[in-house]
């Protein structure tokens, strides 16, 4: 298995090539080509590994160097390919090929199209190091890399104060969560004495019940600022100022997925705590249901896709809080397919449209780009969980697994579902059919987009109506990974913590054969109810929007108290604003004048000017005349004389 | 505690010393043509002659290395004492790098040439001596002499305000000095009245068995003189001061090197000598520490001015060296250490970002500034891998430091661990604001401003050859620490003697 370190290195090459030779040598478009090459042997190269551990269901653990000796342990660099691993990199490396060669069409003509690809490469590079190293400090390495990726993709444009402000924005909340998860791996180094991830699982039985816990809690602070739920939400729609194959790769499929397969990775810790699951089904349930109205009333259509994001995140965090880590690493696999679809057709109609992000303006550009249309319909379909598409397989499970673990949980997600079919399919009536609001100069120039475009949309879109199919491969690929009692890197101790910590799910039993579970979905009274919910979402959007049978402007005055709550994302962005931003600086131009200049360096230069005061006083002495000195002279010596004689 | 020595062909590090210092004589005969080249090629075989001797360190076990010992004044026990364990090592050849750096970048010099780099010259022999001696009054002599060269390059090649800058410096750390050399007489008084020996050599002042109060008087004195050098909260309003006002390669210097020897002598000479002391003041010294990263990491967002931003940035990096030393334990001094390196190499480099830019935009001022990162790419990556290494992104130098610092005080105290991590989140605040105030935001300009940016010419020469080895030094320690922790763990455990036990 050697050829594994070709994964993350081949990225890494690229990188290298084209951040010294890009603009001199390669320019437009060899430093696409040579990127997509990059990525492209990592993808055939991880795909090899998968069909490896997929046949014989072994893991490896390879240590490259070592990074960092802390007493006895040695942090290493390493990589750890295992099912969970292997599915990661694959989806990472895959959909990065596919958006990396839209990306060659998209950025055509960026006179800094040679400093995108070095970036995306370098986002590649990094988030295979996440997800293939055996220890927590690789994950951190990577995870501070792509969050550095990150910032500098949004900020591509950074000559829009828009972009640098949300490149800040991003780079500095992630590193709340940052920080929570460092404290998470000192304390469990602290702890455990170890960090690699075998090591680590195999000593939980040892810790008490409230270091683990607040081990996991940390690392999960982690994922919330990386995989942007909520309370660290805030920076991911502004993280739309990027290109749109950024927000498709880091900002839908991939980097944000981070804290997702973290859990998944580190997944018993999570299990050796009921309550460190509990945070992280609230979270996620919350997530999942915010989100979604949030994204009901945008008209930015990135951002609209971008709430979605956050979301069907949430949907992933629950199914791990409700012990289906399965079903959420699969509807992780899924979605990074159909929301990199819908972020790369939303790319398609933005080239068409010339960066018309509004979708009040657009409309009826779905007979002028067919290809697009057709695919955003199979990405919305499938978002909006309608079968026989991949999100119907992946998202209903996880549902259907609420009810029967926490019913309030599952009133939170299937409202939640019905809120994403209306809000997808509104902005779908919206920009592609309905009435005439386009303008008419920016109409003449619609067209459908390139082949190297049009092609991975209608690649990606074939993978959304199959991969939801293969959810019975999938769900026995991950076992050894996922199943405790099918871990073989375990010890009995720790198999049985974790089985103990995941009984919240056992009794919940999901059909894993596609065919049984949809046939289950189209029969049983739950599976239905849900399905209707997510129709009836996409018929209230067509009769809103479509037929107008409901005027929206109408609702919109009805309830404008929910609408302005709606409006302000529940006022999150202004209150962070005013304490974090405002109040953060303003409170440190006060200390500084206050502090600094006043009080510090009033002391310092109060003791100089007291020095200088009191020379000028004591100077008036010095007067240079005899008898004024005689005069002095006689006084001291009166002083001390009296001194002498009352003293003793 | 006894310590080994060892002794080396060749006298290293006294010639490591004599190098500027004759160099600089040299000068004064000279023409001012010759000034750059002359230094450029002193201060190189300075930073040969120390990466040989990091190259020949034996790290296998504590010694003192490259050891020499001359008799001087054998009446009052003075000698002239020098050699390295890895502490002083790391520094000399962070010293020697840091001269070579600002050696090539000042170019633009154009008043009093000679005088300028004979300054420096001078400054670099008194600041490889601080690191090196073994002797106090010596080190002592070393550590006063520095402070002359730099007060001459703040007071005569520095801005506006130089004068009051310079003054204000001296003076400061003068007054810090002073308890420190109080400090140190009493311990040689003490040393002669119970011991009846007089010898101002570290290795005897070392095992000196102090009462407990006389520890904690002794700490406080030395304490003083070193925490005005560091510079610890609330001593460090010297410091933005005579950044601002100094020339680009004096602020270099002041923050690569000089901030150093405050913390080199808590590590070097409160820990060993007042281990008692100092277990006593972790919590003093803890919470100074978290009030440098957090309390000046406000000052740096509150600033305008770029060089000011990146001298209270400074402060806020030392404040991890503090607590990583004050957590008493191996990975926090290795913390320390590295950390101390890094920031000598992140400094230096963000203090060369700011001298680019004022060589370009003859301002130092944030809202004039801004929008260039487009007219100067190469400029602007080499400055944003630099701002990446302050703000500890794994895989740079900044990070390592910092996570074993971190490690170190974790290990001790939880809460003040997860305060000092905080600088996380505040230290890549000011960074990126640096960052973007001064790179991004093109379309805030005016038709004027972009019209001078275009006429801007990237890197030339003498600032790639200056920036580059600073760059490569912050990936080798980021990506291989390996090699470094493993030349300074035994130093760290020597350090670490008295307060764990052998």
């Amino acid at each position: 298995m050697e050829y594994l370190w070709v994964i993350p290195f081949s990225p890494l090459i690229a990188f290298i090539i084209i951040g010294l030779f890009g603009y001199k040598l390669l320019r437009e478009p060899l430093a696409g080509i040579v990127a997509v090459i990059g990525v492209g042997i990592a993808a055939i190269a991880s795909i090899i590994g998968f069909i490896d551990v997929a046949t014989t269901g072994n893991y490896y653990d390879l240590k490259l160097y070592t990074w960092l000796p802390l007493g006895d342990y040695k942090v290493s660099v390493s990589l750890f390919w295992d099912p969970l691993s292997a599915l990661m990199t694959c989806v990472v490396t895959c959909v990065s090929t596919f958006i990396f060669i839209f990306a060659t069409g998209y950025m055509k003509g960026d006179p800094s199209y040679p400093r995108f690809f070095a970036y995306l490469s370098l986002f590649v590079f990094m988030m295979l190091m996440l997800t293939l190293g055996d220890n927590l400090i690789q994950l951190f390495f990577g995870w501070e890399g792509v969050g550095l990726a990150s910032y500098l993709l949004i900020g591509f444009w950074h000559y829009k104060k828009s972009a640098a402000d949300a490149s800040f924005e991003s780079f500095i909340v992630n590193r709340v969560g940052d920080w929570l998860f460092l404290l998470g791996v000192l304390l469990a180094f602290v702890t455990f004495g170890t960090l690699d991830y075998l090591d680590l699982f195999n000593k939980l039985p040892e810790a008490g019940y409230w270091t683990v816990t607040a081990i996991a809690l940390l690392l999960f602070g982690g994922a919330v600022g990386k995989s942007a739920q909520i309370p660290l939400h805030i920076w991911l729609p502004n993280a739309m100022e990027g290109p749109t194959p950024v927000s498709a790769l880091i900002h839908a499929a991939t980097m944000v997925a981070a804290g997702v397969y973290m859990v998944a990775r580190v997944m018993p810790v999570f299990a050796a705590s009921d309550l460190a699951l509990d945070v992280v089904l609230f979270v996620g349930t919350i997530s999942a249901f915010l989100a979604a109205t949030m994204g009901l009333v945008q008209n930015d259509i990135k951002r609209i896709i971008a709430y979605s994001t956050l979301s069907q995140l949430g949907y992933m965090f629950a199914a791990e809080g409700l012990g289906l880590f399965g079903e959420g690493m699969f509807h992780l696999a899924s979605h990074a397919v159909f929301k990199a679809l819908l972020f790369l057709c939303a790319g398609s109609v933005l080239i068409a449209l010339h960066h018309l992000l509004d979708v009040q303006k657009m409309g009826q550009i779905g007979k002028y780009m067919p290809i697009t249309t057709g695919a955003f319909l199979v990405g919305a379909l499938s978002l909006a969980g309608i079968p026989p598409f991949s999100g119907f397989f992946s998202k209903d499970p996880i549902i259907e697994g609420a009810y029967e673990i926490n019913w309030v949980v599952w009133v939170f997600l299937w409202l939640g579902a019905g809120l994403t079919a209306f809000y997808i399919f509104r902005l779908f009536f919206l920009a592609f059919f309905d009435g005439d609001r386009l303008d008419p100069h920016i109409r003449k120039h619609v067209h459908e987009s390139p082949p190297q475009m049009t092609i991975p949309l209608i690649v990606l879109a074939t993978g959304a109506v199959l991969l939801g199919f293969f959810k019975e491969f999938f769900a026995n690929f991950l076992r050894p990974s996922l199943d405790p009692m099918s871990m073989t890197f375990l010890n009995e101790k720790t198999k049985i913590l974790v089985e103990e910590g995941l009984s919240r799910s056992h009794h919940v039993h999901i059909h894993e054969n596609a065919w049984e579970f949809l046939v289950h979905s189209l029969t049983s009274p739950l599976g239905l109810l849900t399905l209707f919910t997510a129709l009836g979402g996409i018929f209230v959007a067509y009769i809103m929007y479509q037929v107008k049978i409901i005027n929206p402007a109408w609702l919109t005055q009805m309830f404008k108290p929910i609408y302005l709550t709606l409006w302000n994302k529940w006022f999150f962005d202004l209150i962070y604003y005013a304490i974090f931003v405002y109040g953060y600086y303003k409170v440190s131009r006060f200390l500084w004048k206050a502090g600094d200049k006043i009080i510090i360096d009033g002391i310092v230069h109060g003791s100089g000017k007291t020095a200088i005061f009191s020379g000028n006083v004591m100077k008036l002495s010095q007067t240079g005349r005899i008898s004024a000195y005689v005069l002095q002279m006689a006084i001291g010596m009166l002083v001390f004389l009296s001194l002498f004689i009352f003293l003793t | 505690m006894t310590v080994e020595f060892s002794s080396y062909s060749f006298p290293i590090i006294t010639v490591s010393i004599l190098i500027p210092l004759i160099a600089a004589i040299i000068l004064a005969f000279l023409n001012e043509k010759l000034a750059k080249p002359v230094s450029i090629i002193a201060s190189i075989i300075v930073f040969i002659l120390s990466s040989v001797m990091l190259l020949a360190y034996d790290y296998s076990s504590y010694k003192i290395q490259f050891y020499e010992k001359y008799t001087w004044i054998p009446q009052f026990g003075i000698n002239y004492e020098v050699g390295v364990d890895a502490l002083g090592l790391t520094m000399v050849w962070l010293t020697a790098l840091s001269f070579v750096v600002a050696f090539v970048w000042s170019t633009n010099i154009k008043h009093r040439v000679k005088e300028y780099f004979v300054s420096f010259l001078v400054l670099e022999a008194a600041c490889i001596g601080v690191f090196v001696v073994w002797d106090m009054v010596f080190f002592y002599i070393f550590w006063e002499a520095m402070l002359i060269p730099m007060f001459l390059i703040i007071g005569i090649w520095g801005y506006a305000q130089r004068i009051f800058a310079a003054t204000k410096f001296f003076i400061y750390t003068f007054f810090g000095s002073l308890f420190l050399l109080i400090g140190v007489v009493g311990m040689y008084v003490y040393q002669y009245f119970h011991y009846g020996v007089l010898s101002t050599s570290y290795f005897d002042l070392i095992n000196l068995d102090l009462p407990f109060n006389l520890e904690v008087i002794f700490f406080l004195l030395l304490a003083l003189g070193f925490a005005i050098k560091v510079p610890m909260w609330p001593f460090h309003t010297w410091l933005p001061d005579a950044h601002v006002q100094a020339p680009t390669a004096g602020s270099v210097i002041l923050a690569a090197v000089l901030l150093k020897m405050g913390t080199y002598g808590f590590v070097r000479f409160s820990l060993p000598w007042f281990p008692n002391a100092s277990e006593y003041f972790v919590p003093v010294m803890f919470t100074l520490g978290v009030i440098a990263i957090i309390y000046t990491a406000m000052m740096a967002i509150a600033q305008t001015h770029i060089k000011r931003l990146i001298a209270y940035s400074s402060v806020s990096h030392m404040g991890f060296v503090t607590i990583g030393t004050f957590a008493l334990n191996v990975d926090g001094i290795n913390g320390a250490i590295i950390t101390m390196i890094s920031h000598g190499l992140t400094s230096a480099a963000l203090f060369l970002a700011a001298g680019f830019i004022y060589e370009r935009a003859h301002t130092y001022e944030m809202k004039e500034l801004g929008g260039m990162a487009k007219f100067v790419p190469v400029f602007a990556t080499l400055f944003m891998i630099s701002a990446m290494a302050s703000v500890g992104l794994p895989g740079l130098s900044g990070f390592v430091g910092e996570f074993l610092a971190l490690l170190g005080t974790f290990k001790v105290s939880i809460f003040f661990a997860a305060l000092a991590g905080l600088s996380l989140i505040v230290g890549a605040g000011y960074t990126l604001w640096l960052y973007k105030k001064t790179m991004f935001e093109e379309e805030l300009l005016t038709e004027k401003k972009i019209h001078q940016w275009k006429q801007l010419k990237d890197m030339t020469a003498s600032e790639w050859l200056s920036f580059l080895p600073l760059v490569i030094f912050m990936f080798v320690i980021g990506l291989y620490p390996t090699w470094w922790i493993n030349l300074i763990q035994k130093t760290s455990e020597a350090i670490l003697y008295k307060i764990v036990g052998g």
